[in-house]
């Protein structure tokens, strides 16, 4: 279904586009690596009387 | 606004904007006049696509929701009717990938299969504003909105050269 034209892979649009895409491949991949952990289930602290 | 308003009449710099509405009805008029723009058409009346306009820095297109597409440009300083109309059409078409199937992949896929997808749809929406803008081009009714000058404007002056050897037109 996708349309091509031919040798657009060689335009500078394409290596633009391709720069955005390595970008927010690799802001993802930093994104990911920065997700805290799930937080341990902790039990109820003792109440300060 | 009148009702058969022409977008160059009135999306004109320092004049106020229409009302959203009277843009978006008059962009999808025009692009109805192209085959492939008239597919646009339906497919956003078929499917109930809801189409916004958002005050953005930048001029952009942007697909929050496979039904619901926003083209953004900064309203004080409004873009030009041709290129309103030729956003329009270019998200329309990613809204189109969307709904075939044809999606971005996975935020952890390889870097790989992201080029090979995303460049792919890229491509084949700049083939379909290149054919909207030719289709409407080769119209006398629509030549005041310069549709091939307004596509090189968005920088896509190499690709519309290469459609136009592609297709036997230049």
């Amino acid at each position: 279904m996708l349309q091509r034209i031919k040798g657009f892979e060689h335009t500078a649009e394409a290596r633009k586009v391709e720069a955005e895409i390595e970008n927010r491949h690799s802001g993802a991949a930093l994104f990911s690596n920065e997700m805290p952990a799930p937080a341990q289930k902790q039990s109820p602290a003792a109440p300060c009387i | 606004m009148p009702a058969s308003t022409d977008l160059n009449d009135v999306l004109q710099p320092g004049q106020p904007l229409p009302a959203d509405s009277v843009m978006i009805a008059k962009a999808l008029e025009i692009l109805s006049a192209s085959p492939h723009g008239q597919q646009l058409a339906n497919f956003v009346e078929k499917k109930n696509i809801v189409i916004k306009i958002a005050g953005t820095p930048e001029p952009v297109g942007y697909l929050p929701d496979k039904k619901l597409v926003y083209v953004g440009f900064n309203r004080n300083n409004a873009i030009s009717p041709g290129r309103f109309i030729l956003m329009l059409a270019a998200i329309l078409r990613e809204a189109q990938q969307e709904a075939a199937g044809i999606k971005h992949p996975d935020l952890r896929a390889p870097l790989e299969e992201h080029k090979k997808v995303s460049m792919a749809k890229h491509e084949d929406k700049i083939w379909y504003i290149c054919t909207i803008a030719c289709e409407l081009h080769d119209q006398v009714a629509f030549s005041d909105y310069k549709f091939l000058d307004e596509l090189r404007k968005m920088g896509h002056s190499e690709a519309l050269d290469l459609y136009l050897r592609q297709e036997g037109k230049s």
